[in-house]
């Protein structure tokens, strides 16, 4: 007999569902996910969300420029992994896929945000100046001291977010020498 | 007090609040819009304690009327700094999160600031700007207050791909221990129930939720599952939370007894073996010792098949997928992996089960694999 397991996601990529590309090696789908999952952004007011990579195979790029495309019509989506800058976004007024070569970030960037200024009348202001403490701080105020339990943590972490920047690997460096409060076995 | 500081303590206001995202029938409409629905979106992150972050969670404000003893924001906790997001600000804060791709959705909460209409209102006022100032159309789940009026429900409802209520106690008794400013029939059951009648309108498609403090005024494991089954019945409720009670410095509570967290596991098992396992009420009540309360040294699936020998073993070959269901050790991937390996051909050794189902190791003093049981001291 059959079951749905409704708590279960469903996980085909739907590049593969389109059939283009069903040649693609399944260490793409993973760094596709890695940029989807895990990749941040830097916003500018443009409409223009822009993020470094490192070490991505084109096929992973294009996947995840179509996500966030999706994701966020309204902006145009930004990877710089040099020497190339790969931009694409749905926009009527600024309408382009294309990957360009560039010297560095910083010449990437100008250059993208004067063609954005440019091309896009609209911008997006926020009230709130972003500050890179935010998430961090948000991060840390979830923590219940009555439960630490750092050998959870490091099991359920998923090892992308391990960078030597992130909030979470200042999390597991901080508590990892730490002694347990609770687990679920201690009381019996 | 800057943004950062608010966060701080708004965000450390809903660490006890459990919630996950959910997957949601809602569609993205438009090209003009923020955000989308669907359910890929950012990986979850694990705080020291193993709690899962991919939302925003924040309280619109921490200043609350409620005397609920167990509760760092309750009138009666002597260690409380106040704080409030204003609407835009909070709006704000979430959207610079949300486009930089930390966050894939927003959980707002509130303690109730001189009324529940007051509360839901400034609640709202930020998620009316989310909605229709940027058409943010990402997830988002909002708690209703108790005491909630029903067009401000009805509003929040109208946002919300989820909405919960706290029940905090199993029955009226319990309830009225814990806190004396909150009726819980017509502040919470009442409201539950109109939530309900707003889902079989088809709005709030990720359904509702509720979580309830475990053992916080001395209810057993029995009051729990009676008020699960009401709550599964009567109020069509998602998922319920559970959260052990934990005594914190400053509330009325302080000095009581930390309830293990062993036992709220045991309680989401119990969970488990009646959404996804079908189990019965009946069998479920059957686990429970003779003071109500679930023997914390035995899984409740395996203290059920011990309890049940008659049952078992189960012929792997000839047993529905129900019946492998209630098999310790096999979980619902197992017991599907088994109904696909038999549909090839039929299963001769335990060896070639255990091949293809690992989880079937444990298993198999309770199957019969062509005939035979092995392993069998398990009913020594």
């Amino acid at each position: 007999m059959q079951t749905t397991r409704p708590y279960q996601v469903k996980r085909v990529p739907a590049i593969l569902r389109r059939g283009s590309m069903r040649m693609m090696q399944d260490s793409d789908f993973a760094f596709g996910h890695k940029i989807k999952a895990f990749q941040r952004f830097e916003f500018f007011p443009e409409m223009l969300l822009f993020s470094e990579l490192k070490n991505q195979s084109e096929v992973s790029i294009a996947d995840a420029l179509r996500h966030f495309v999706h994701r966020f019509p309204t902006f145009v989506i930004a990877f710089y992994q040099w020497p190339f800058l790969w931009t694409a976004s749905s926009r009527m007024d600024a309408r382009f896929f294309l990957s360009r070569e560039f010297a560095s970030r910083e010449k990437a960037l100008e250059w993208l945000r004067k063609e954005c200024r440019e091309k896009i009348r609209e911008r997006l202001d926020f009230s709130v100046e972003w500050s890179e403490k935010f998430y961090g701080t948000f991060f840390d105020s979830q923590f219940i001291e009555q439960r630490r339990n750092p050998a959870l943590q490091k099991r359920l972490m998923p090892l992308f977010f391990l960078d030597k920047e992130s909030p979470e690997y200042r999390s597991v460096q901080k508590h990892r020498r730490a002694v347990p409060n609770t687990t679920l076995g201690q009381f019996v | 007090m800057n943004t950062l500081e608010k966060l701080e303590i708004l965000g450390g206001g809903t660490k006890w609040d459990a919630c996950t995202p959910a997957q949601t029938k809602r569609q993205a409409r438009g090209g003009d819009r923020i955000g989308a629905p669907y359910s890929a979106g950012v990986c979850r992150s694990f705080t020291p304690d193993g709690k899962c972050v991919s939302l925003l969670k924040v309280l619109q404000t921490n200043a609350c009327i409620h005397d609920c003893k167990y509760c760092v924001h309750s009138t009666g906790c002597k260690i409380k700094k106040k704080a409030a997001f204003e609407p835009r600000e909070l709006a704000d804060l979430f959207m610079q999160m949300y486009v930089r791709n930390y966050v894939e959705g927003l959980f707002l909460s509130s303690g109730v600031c001189g009324s529940a209409g007051l509360a839901a209102e400034k609640m709202l006022e930020t998620v009316s700007i989310l909605r229709e100032k940027y058409d943010y159309q990402g997830y988002m789940h909002l708690k209703i207050m108790p005491g909630a009026h029903p067009s401000d429900i009805r509003a929040l409802a109208e946002h919300a791909d989820r909405v919960s209520l706290n029940l905090e106690a199993p029955n009226k008794g319990a309830f009225s221990e814990l806190c004396s400013t909150k009726d819980y029939h017509a502040d919470i059951l009442r409201r539950l129930s109109w939530i309900n009648k707003i889902k079989t309108r088809g709005q709030v498609s990720s359904g509702i939720t509720t979580q309830m403090v475990v053992g916080a005024a001395g209810e057993t494991d029995l009051d729990y599952i009676n008020t699960m089954e009401t709550l599964y019945g009567d109020f069509g409720l998602k998922k319920t939370y559970f959260s052990a009670f934990d005594a914190v410095n400053g509330t009325p509570l302080e000095n009581g007894k930390s309830i293990p967290l062993r036992r709220e596991n045991f309680l989401y098992r119990i969970d488990w073996l009646l959404r996804f396992y079908h189990f019965s009420f009946d069998e479920v009540r059957g686990m429970l010792g003779e003071n109500g309360m679930l023997p914390l040294n035995i899984d409740p699936k395996l203290s059920f098949a011990l309890q049940n020998r008659d049952l078992f073993p189960v012929d792997v070959n000839l047993a529905s997928f129900d019946e492998l269901l209630r098999v310790p050790g096999l979980g619902l991937t197992g017991a599907q992996r088994i109904l696909d390996l038999r549909e090839k051909a039929k299963i001769k050794s335990a060896d070639e089960l255990t091949i293809s189902v690992p989880s079937a190791k444990r298993a198999l003093p309770f199957l019969f694999v062509n005939g035979k049981q092995t392993n069998l001291s398990v009913f020594a």
